[in-house]
């Protein structure tokens, strides 16, 4: 290729330091800072959990704000890129995955009922926690967030509506009554502390067209303007069944999977529409229970499990991720779908029977 | 950038030579600069890069050249000839390419190099023995970062 290639040279700028597997390597630590950040910019963010164990100077520049900064200047931020949180139980400590309630916000995830140490405390005592900390999805570091008033567990649900982040449920029903004023309580984001809220009793929550919508023994909808719950007609009961299932907002469009099909709400008429188009899923029949939507920034990310199995009775869970994009056709009465990509994103423990995912915007 | 045919001599560290048009050789910002001041003749000394790299930097060079009539390569191509001259680069030819670009300063082949450097690193032993740093956590501090972000783990 060049005319320098066939010459055994001795360059003075490679040191022979140590026996490496190339004898002439170079550290990446050697190299002009800037130039380092260069390189680093361009590393997946997939594999940053990875960069965080690979030495301390790593860790220290990944935390920094520098790379972000270096990310944005070389243009590398392409728009629409999201961070996806899956979350697996840890096949160590057999913790549910389910056992805590995340959020994403902005480029955070906030974690709700969180255990910092959760190997050091057995299962059953730490299914209530007040503790709130945030992922910063930029930084990929972990920071405390203030409690919450109330101790909950993972079964707690918490919805963004408004800057406010609204958590309710997951409390100890032995000593807590649903009456309780602080059963439901709202994080401001911007004051950065709770407050208390009206208290209707649910289990599951949805925003939707700037409405709070709640499910559980009674099926309320909040709206913030005026501070008032009030009934949602019988009309609404298959929204009530959709969030049971899986299920994801777009651009204030309610979707769920159902069995073969993605289908969504249509307000005007109040019907349930199938999502046109969408080919080349598997069959995913028997994971209907497992399959997981997620809004990527106005496309639909769907997340499933494969268990393979090996010949010596070891198993593994392999979570895939379907990127679909959404367009309304027909003046808005229809929505079609397009699989953009599908790979495997991840690869845990056979015994992974549920996982819980959250994107946020980088 | 004038249309003159005129050729300069860019000289290694290791006292090769290689004469090169100038159009090839302005894509480097530090050369331009220093022909631009005019305080070096024909004959331009680059003190940190080996001949060695040289010669791969002026083959990217030739290649990312406009040059009247022969410089209309579509961007494709272009694009799969980059992809093919950092392919089977071994570590420390990449990172003194990444050297020589910095120290060069060009833009476009130093974005490359870095970009292939990130390309052949996925798994954390080849962080290590790749981009050669050495594990510096005790295994107390490694296990803790891994239950702190044990989520995010796939082992």
């Amino acid at each position: 290729m060049s005319s320098g290639a066939g010459s055994s040279d001795p360059p003075s700028n490679k040191k022979e330091k140590k026996p490496s597997p190339s004898p002439a390597s170079i550290s990446i630590l050697s190299l002009p800072h800037e130039v380092l950040l260069n390189c680093l910019a361009r590393v997946s963010r997939l594999n940053y959990p990875t960069l965080f164990l690979v030495s301390k100077t790593f860790q220290s520049i990944i935390s920094s704000s520098e790379l972000y900064e270096t990310r944005i200047r070389l243009n590398l931020t392409e728009n629409g890129y999201r961070y996806i949180a899956v979350r697996i139980p840890s096949p160590k400590h057999m913790l549910p995955a389910q056992s805590s309630t995340l959020l994403a916000v902005g480029s955070n995830i906030y974690k709700i009922d969180s255990s910092d140490h959760a190997h050091q405390v057995k299962v059953w005592k730490r299914s209530y926690s007040s503790h709130v900390s945030v992922l910063d999805c930029r930084s990929h570091t972990w920071h405390p967030a203030p409690s919450m008033r109330m101790k909950r567990n993972g079964s707690s649900t918490a919805t963004l509506l408004d800057g406010k982040m609204y958590v309710a449920g997951g409390c100890d029903d032995n000593y807590v009554y649903t009456s309780s004023p602080d059963w439901i309580e709202a994080f401001d984001l911007e004051t950065q502390t709770w407050g208390s809220v009206k208290n209707p009793r649910l289990a599951k929550s949805l925003r939707l067209d700037g409405k709070l919508y709640l499910f559980g023994d009674e099926k309320v909808v909040y709206n913030p303007e005026e501070d008032q719950w009030n009934q949602i007609g019988m009309d609404h009961c298959r929204m009530f069944w959709a969030v049971n299932k899986s299920h994801c907002v777009i651009d204030d469009v309610l979707f769920y999977w159902d069995r073969e099909v993605f289908k969504w709400y249509d307000p005007k008429g109040d019907l349930w529409k199938e999502v046109k188009g969408v080919e080349g899923l598997p069959d995913l029949r028997d994971h209907k229970d497992y399959c997981k939507m997620v809004d990527l920034g106005g496309k639909m990310g769907f997340l499933w499990p494969e268990y393979v199995y090996g010949i010596h009775g070891d198993s593994q869970c392999r979570i895939w991720c379907a990127e679909i994009t959404l367009e309304r056709r027909d003046h808005g009465d229809e929505i079609w779908g397009k699989l953009e990509w599908s790979d495997f994103v991840l690869s845990t423990d056979g015994s992974c029977s549920s996982f819980d995912v959250v994107s946020a915007s980088v | 950038m004038s249309k003159s045919e005129k050729k300069i001599v860019l000289k290694s560290l290791d006292n090769e030579a290689f004469e090169v048009e100038k159009a090839v050789a302005l894509q480097s910002q530090t050369i331009w600069v220093m022909c631009e001041d005019k305080c070096v003749g024909n004959e331009i000394p680059l003190e940190n890069v080996t001949g060695q790299i040289l010669a791969k930097v002026i083959d990217y060079c030739k290649k990312h050249a406009v040059v009247d009539g022969d410089g209309d390569e579509s961007s494709e191509e272009l694009k799969n000839w980059d992809t093919e001259f950092t392919k089977n680069m071994d570590q420390s030819t990449l990172f003194n390419m990444i050297l020589a670009a910095n120290y060069l300063n060009i833009k476009s082949l130093l974005n490359l190099t870095c970009q292939a450097v990130a390309d052949k690193t996925k798994t954390i032993d080849e962080f290590h023995t790749f981009l050669n740093i050495e594990n510096n956590f005790t295994p107390e501090e490694e296990a803790q970062i891994c239950q702190e972000n044990l989520w995010a783990f796939d082992d």
